[in-house]
């Protein structure tokens, strides 16, 4: 075993400092600094209702309806079937399967079949499908907030595209997300052809600009680089969430933990370089905290050394850890060459990129760990966005179509975007939403969620996936291509047409390969590009702030990022992702704005102090999040909160719902959209009280230091080398305790299956993947902020965060939680109605229609993993028409629980029967791996594992066998059947 | 106290001489004016009024947020996870705790012959009945689904399903129903003759019939005073082991569980002792303010107090004991959670519970080592007022502390009660007061037959030499005189 870590959770505990004890009890003569329990607002959460006399006489018409009356062939009522589909996000197919009841899709699995995927999905994919059944989607055509029909939309177009072809579309713009589809770029190129003038931008508030500019200057055109994480041995990771934030991070993530465990192949080594916390960073065997823009010195510095040149003259380099660092960095990456990757993200500036391709081009990893796929051309990004703008401004465009996006919201506000669209004459948004945008639009167009969709888009390795609708659009709304085709023809095509087109021009038009290819979900592309060596750019001039080691007090840089949930703000909506805790940060339905230690000691703040960021004569007030292992001086401000009108969940100024959050766009100005340098920041003197769902209370040294020993005993971990030397991970008085006979007559398990679980730490990634999917698996509800403070978040799977070292530059281990399903449950003896017992197969059942809520289980149960219903949280009559959309998305297989009782985590017994029932009625018996937990199936980095202990050559049986694994709390004797595998990291001896 | 009693030195400590029990002074015959005066009064004091005014708003408050409970869920109180069980079940434990004076004195002292119980028997047995009462409450509201609650009776059912006996929670139900039913039965039980002495003075007619109903045609014949006396010794052995049990079972709703600080053997006796000391604090609460109000002060004496003063000493110390126990036995187990546990009640986030506990129930009680100040009325109200205050913090600590910080530091949160929690303790309170109110308006406050038992002209002779059983006869025959 290692050396004993000091496990605490927060800044503030650590600080033992008269302030801090000032603030303690404060906290404490005032208990009540939580607003009451209000159920106003977790009523809202899934959204609230829009009155609309009736939403199904905008359906389109459609040739297709089933009438169950005669049942079609291969179609039985209540059996699950599973669609092949694709989800065009970060400008790249995310491939997916979806289950679907009678026609109604309700959960997202990865596409087992694509090597993007595997099965595995992330957090985004999975919430979905809440996207899919928010009522307050957008159902009708608008037009400066009157209702309209498609026909009025038809005759407005007809009218301007005669002009247009007048002028050869002069004044007509385009602007939309990134799309990778192949159909799209094509009709743009035709309606290109119509209106040679006409404008196409594309524009992402959190894009890949960076790395497109960074590849034009390394290779003359636009790329993204793909890489292979399970060839590499050595991973360095500079200002990138490589292992979530990438378009292709979920299979990152496999390749990145195929190689984690000491059992496997050998195992790789993870250095971060990073400004703030990232999960990549919680990964990693040694994280380095660096300023952004230090960041791109950094990878100049290692270029050179990497060439064996001079180093960039920067002050910072010279302190005695950096160097270390970096000149273990180097030796270490050149004694891997051709299995090593570098990696730097998207707010790093292009230079840098240009950079980083020429380390992986002198590391060799060319075509075997890094490979490019090529980016469709077009103008894209904030430079193209600002050229529209001031085009805009000029009055120079008279028609604007948004297909998709939000500018108006996440636009940079040097532009003005907001004054420069409301001058243009005829703006026409297409969108899912009435969102921002959409609000100030002269029209708005209702635009199919892509489970609605036919479509196609292009994977990260260059696969061409298709997308297929797994449900009629519920309300009359089209999609993008849908659109495009009609601006082009002037009449309009089904997107299946489209799509079926397109395929024949590409496999043919037999019916057989087209149902083939439907049924797999892609075919295969063009692959990856090949590219030549890249070309060598210049250090630009520094900054005196990027090579300073430290900077003037009160002087800080801004790093602009996605949010781990709300991403750059199209998910706000979403109570899922909103309520979903951070993985590093552990809050939920709100941003702040991350700090370092020393950087909020000197400002003299605490955890939701308010601060007043000023950057560019604009400023902005929000709280302060003092994250452990934040670069001193640099802020992190995630975007993507304060939506004006995202909805009931998000806010919305029509509704009256307060913003959740704070708008960080208001800082983002197109020349420093992402690293803003030389910032300003000085306390209000206000607080805000934001929910976390761990640490939310200060703690006093007694807490801490009874954590910090409990933490020890619950997450094992060892270095890889002390593991070799003595695998023994478990002590010898936590045997003691386990082999001591029990008080009771144990149960024996008669069933024909033993169901275990292990969870590997080793690998675990804390994606938050498993929290979303088991919440939509299993019918969890959203509780809203004010309960989330009350401590009455309801997910069945939590991840559990420890920091370790010191406060400034920490480690973290983290432990997915769900219900250990104990052989010797404390829950079971004490509940007084016997609601909660075991099966014969050993699953921990829980009997919602018996249990009367005394709440003993949950006490006795000592990782508190049982959740309880305090109110009534999908309560029906609250909810009226909208509850028609919303009851859609629940999984038929799981019991909706009412308030009054306790729920847990089941091990998906749904799933068990789904497969084990039919396996019985086909008299075989289940092979391992069949029964997948949600959690299990979604884990990217296949952490979870679940199966038959009985069966010795499961996995699970295997995992359980392993040197590695652990009981949690052996003097309890619980008997688990989840049990940990301890984690291993692979720090470099060299340094220390 | 009156000029007139304190020439009266019935507080002597002669030692050759057993000092009276009740004021020397009194007759049989003022005995019975006195108790029965009170219920017999055409118009209770003014004070009454204002305090049954008082306890009738707040049992209303209570019952309206009850309603406001069932209707809307058990999460408008402050519970949340890990403090999964918060105020209810403190009121519940605290409640119960006060009910146990009632039956310890009117039982156990009863068995033991300490005499000077019966002036403060009949008024403790009634505390008990109201206390049982308020704490049978709230484990009934606290369950999730309170129209359900009825599954935690052994009931044949439909669904053949018993309950789960392993938990202590149906153990709970037995005992505190258990409890109940006899302290109920024990108190109606000695009233029978004092109602039957209500039933022959009363003049309004429906006194008369209800007082006539309740007092099961007592006629005071020896047959009848034979049989009384057989049952009610039957009814207090039966009731003694009850003394016990109760809290003993309520504690295995912690003891049982395995949380540290809540997974202890020493807790069972522990509770019982601090049980009775909150109960006999409860007691003097109300006797003090009730003996003046209602001019029992002769039949109460400043003794009676002082003796329960003296068992409220004692039981504080061995609260005390336990209390340093805890600490002894966490850090002799060498369990790290153990430790941890008493550590952080201690001087964690809710040490200001934990040392208004201990300041309540350990240090302040040792004022009643000295004589003056165990007979001051200002010192005793001051002290008793903070036992009660301590002994429900007690619970508080117990519960909430291990909830809050046990096994996972990563589930850790803190407790704050919300508006409806701390309505319902202070609702509670109305309850009690409203029944203990309604009790000493109508119903015979204090032993009557009893009383004149333990006097000296019940005796005959002053060296006694009677069987108790006779003296007894001989005194309830004289109430109907």
């Amino acid at each position: 075993m290692t050396a004993k870590k000091t496990y605490w959770r927060s800044l503030d505990e650590l600080a033992d400092s008269p302030d801090f004890r000032r603030f303690l009890e404060r906290e404490f003569q005032d208990p009540e600094n939580i607003p009451p329990v209000t159920r106003r607002r977790f009523l809202q959460l899934m959204g609230a209702s829009i009155a609309l006399a009736s939403a199904a006489g905008c359906r389109w018409e459609e040739d297709h309806l089933v009438p169950l009356s005669s049942r079609p062939e291969g179609f039985a009522p209540g059996v699950p079937r599973h669609f092949s589909t694709t989800w065009d996000f970060m400008g790249v197919g995310q491939p997916l399967v979806i289950t679907s009841y009678d026609g109604r899709p309700i959960k997202v699995e990865g596409n087992p079949d694509h090597p993007m995927s595997l099965g595995a999905t992330n957090t985004f994919a999975q919430a979905m499908i809440l996207e899919l059944y928010d009522p307050e989607r957008s159902r009708l055509v608008l037009s400066k907030g009157e209702e309209k029909t498609w026909t009025d939309f038809f005759r407005l177009w007809q009218g301007l595209a005669k002009t247009f072809k007048g002028n050869g579309g002069e004044g007509l713009a385009f602007l939309g997300l990134e799309s990778s589809s192949q159909i799209a770029a094509e009709l743009e190129g035709r309606l290109k052809k119509t209106f040679p003038k006409a404008r196409f931008v594309s524009y992402e508030a959190a894009g890949r600009d960076n790395v497109r500019e960074g590849a034009r200057l390394a290779f003359g055109t636009e790329l993204e680089p793909v890489y292979e994480l399970e060839r590499a041995d050595i991973i360095a990771s500079f200002d990138c969430d490589l292992l979530h934030g990438e378009p292709a991070s979920v299979s990152y993530q496999r390749g990145f933990a195929r190689r984690r465990s000491p059992e496997g192949a050998e195992m790789n080594r993870l250095y971060a370089v990073e400004s703030s916390y990232t999960p990549t960073g919680a990964m990693a065997d040694h994280r380095l905290p660096l300023r952004s823009e230090q960041v791109g010195v950094m990878i100049a510095a290692l270029e050179a050394k990497l060439m064996g040149e001079a180093l960039p003259k920067a002050e910072f380099l010279a302190d005695g850890k950096i160097k270390q660092f970096l000149d273990v960095l180097a030796e270490d990456l050149l004694a891997h060459k051709g299995k090593a990757v570098v990696a730097a993200g998207p707010q790093q500036p292009a230079w840098v990129h240009a950079k980083v391709f020429n380390i992986n081009a002198k590391l060799g990893g060319w075509g075997s760990t890094v490979r490019f796929r090529s980016v469709p051309a077009g103008d894209k990004g904030i430079k193209a966005l600002a050229s529209l703008a001031s085009e805009m401004k000029a009055g120079k465009i008279q028609t604007l179509f948004v297909l998709e996006g939000n500018p108006v919201y996440d636009a940079p506000k040097d532009l003005d975007f907001e004054a420069s669209f409301a001058k243009v004459p005829t703006t026409v948004h297409l969108g899912t939403r009435v969102d921002e945008t959409g609000k100030l639009a002269t029209w708005h167009l209702p635009l199919s969620h892509p489970f609605e969709s036919w479509g196609e888009a292009v994977g990260a390795d260059g696969s061409l996936c298709l997308s297929q609708p797994l449900i009629e659009p519920l309300y009359g709304s089209a999609s993008r291509i849908e659109l495009l085709a009609f601006l082009e023809k002037g009449s309009w095509t089904k997107g299946k047409d489209l799509v079926r087109e397109w395929f024949k021009g590409r496999k043919g038009s037999k019916d057989e390969d087209w149902k083939k290819a439907l049924i797999r979900g892609f075919l295969p592309g063009e692959g990856f590009a090949s590219v030549g060596a890249p070309k060598r750019v210049p250090l630009p001039k520094l900054g005196a702030s990027a090579t300073a080691s430290r900077l003037p007090a009160g002087q800080v840089e801004l790093v602009f990022g996605a949010d781990r949930s709300t991403y750059d703000g199209r998910f706000a909506n979403n109570g899922w992702l909103q309520e979903l805790p951070d993985f590093i940060t552990k809050l939920t339905w709100d941003n702040a704005a991350f700090i370092g230690f020393q950087t909020a000691k000197d400002l003299g703040l605490k955890n939701g102090d308010m601060i007043r960021l000023s950057h560019g004569g604009r400023s902005l007030e929000l709280p302060a999040y003092l994250l452990p292992g934040q670069a001193e001086g640099s802020v992190f401000l995630p975007l993507g909160y304060g939506r004006r009108e995202a909805g009931t969940v998000g806010g919305s100024k029509e509704k009256g719902v307060e913003p959740v959050g704070f708008d960080t766009n208001l800082l983002r100005s197109s020349q420093a959209a992402w690293i803003a340098t030389g910032a300003k920041v000085e306390p209000t003197g206000a607080h805000f009280t934001l929910a976390m769902t761990q640490d939310h209370f200060a703690i006093d040294a007694i807490g801490m230091k009874g954590r910090r020993e409990k933490a020890e005993s619950l997450i094992l971990e060892a270095d890889l080398e002390e593991f070799r030397k003595d695998p023994e991970i478990v002590d010898e008085e936590s045997k003691t305790f386990l082999e001591a006979p029990s008080l009771f007559t144990e149960i024996e398990y008669k069933g024909e299956q033993k169901w275990g679980m292990s969870i590997d730490l080793a690998k675990c990634t804390g994606c938050n993947a498993c929290v979303v999917a088991c919440q939509s698996e299993n019918n969890i509800p959203v509780v809203g902020k004010e309960q989330v403070l009350h401590g009455r978040e309801m997910h069945w799977i939590r991840i559990d965060r420890y920091f370790s070292g010191e406060p400034e530059d920490p480690q973290i281990v983290q432990q997915p939680m769900p219900c250990l399903q104990c052989e010797l449950a404390p829950c079971e003896q004490v509940c007084p109605v016997a609601a909660t017992t075991h099966s014969e197969e050993g699953l921990n059942d829980m009997a919602y229609n018996r249990c009367i809520g005394t709440r003993y289980c949950a006490n006795n149960c000592p990782v508190k993993v049982r959740r309880f219903n305090y109110f009534n949280y999908f309560k029906k009559e609250d909810y009226d028409e909208s509850f028609e959309v919303k009851k859609l998305i629940f999984n038929p297989e799981v019991t909706i629980r009412h308030r009054g009782v306790m729920e847990k985590c089941t091990y998906c017994v749904q799933r068990i029967k789904a497969v084990k029932i039919p396996a019985k009625n086909e008299g075989r018996t289940l092979k391992d791996g069949e029964i997948k937990t949600a959690c299990e199936q979604v884990c990217p980095a296949e952490a979870i594992r679940f199966g038959d202990l009985k069966d010795e050559g499961s996995r699970v049986s295997k995992d359980h066998s392993n040197p590695r694994v652990y009981e949690l709390l052996p003097e309890l004797k619980l008997k688990a059947r989840t049990k940990y595998l301890a984690r291993i990291r692979n720090p470099n001896k060299k340094l220390g | 106290m009156s000029n007139e009693l304190s020439s009266v030195d019935f507080l002597a400590d002669d030692p050759t001489q057993r000092a009276p029990l009740v004021s020397p002074d009194l007759e049989f015959k003022d005995v019975t004016e006195t108790v029965c005066g009170v219920a017999e009064k055409p118009r209770p004091p003014k004070a009454w009024y204002v305090a049954f005014g008082i306890s009738l708003a707040l049992t209303g408050m209570l019952f309206s947020m009850i309603a406001y409970l069932v209707i809307t869920g058990v999460g408008v109180w402050g519970n949340n996870s890990p403090a999964f069980w918060g105020f209810p079940i403190v009121n519940f434990v605290f409640w119960v705790g006060i009910g146990h004076a009632g039956t310890l004195i009117s039982a156990i002292l009863f068995l033991f012959r300490q005499k000077w119980r019966t002036s403060i028997n009949r008024f403790a047995e009634a505390m008990t009945i109201f206390a049982v009462v308020c704490a049978g409450l709230f484990p009934g509201i606290h369950v999730g689904r309170i129209w359900f609650a009825y599954w935690l009776f052994p009931i044949p059912n439909q669904m053949e399903m018993w309950p789960n006996f392993r938990s202590p929670l149906l153990w709970d139900v037995f005992a505190v129903g258990t409890y109940a039913t006899v302290s109920l039965l024990f108190w109606y039980f000695g009233m029978i003759p004092d109602l039957a002495s209500l039933r022959d003075r009363a003049k309004g007619k429906i006194a008369k019939l209800l007082y006539g109903i309740f007092s099961l045609g007592w006629s005071g014949s020896a047959r009848h005073w034979h049989r009384y006396e057989r049952a009610y010794l039957i009814l207090a052995a039966l009731a003694t082991p009850l003394v016990l049990s109760v809290h003993s079972v309520v504690s295995f709703d912690f003891a049982v569980a395995q949380l540290p600080g809540w997974h202890s053997t020493i807790l069972p006796p522990y509770f019982v002792a601090g049980a009775i000391f909150s109960g006999f604090a409860m007691v003097v609460t109300l006797m003090l303010p009730a003996r003046l109000l209602f001019g029992l002060e002769k039949i109460v004496t400043m003794r009676h107090i002082e003796n329960m003063n003296k068992v409220i000493l004692a039981t504080g110390m061995m609260v005390g004991y336990a209390y340093a126990m805890e600490f002894f036995i966490a850090w002799y187990s060498g369990s790290p959670s153990e430790r941890f546990v008493f550590i952080n009640r201690a001087f964690g986030n809710y040490a200001w519970a934990y040392w208004i506990m201990v300041s309540c129930n350990v240090f302040i009680p040792q004022l009643f080592w000295f004589k003056k100040l165990r007979r001051n009325p200002w010192v005793i109200m001051f002290v008793v007022l903070f036992v009660n205050v301590g002994m429900w913090f007690e619970r508080f600590v117990i519960a909430v502390t291990s909830l809050t910080r046990d096994f996972t530091p990563a589930s850790w949160g803190y407790f704050s009660p919300t508006w409806i929690d701390i309505g319902m303790l202070v609702g509670s309170f109305g309850l009690f007061f409203t029944l203990f109110l309604l009790f000493l308006r109508f119903l015979p406050i204090v032993a009557i037959s009893e009383v004149k038992g333990v006097m000296p002209q019940a005796h005959g002779h002053q060296d006694g030499g009677h069987g108790e059983v006779k003296e007894a006869a001989e005194a309830g025959a004289s109430t109907n005189s």
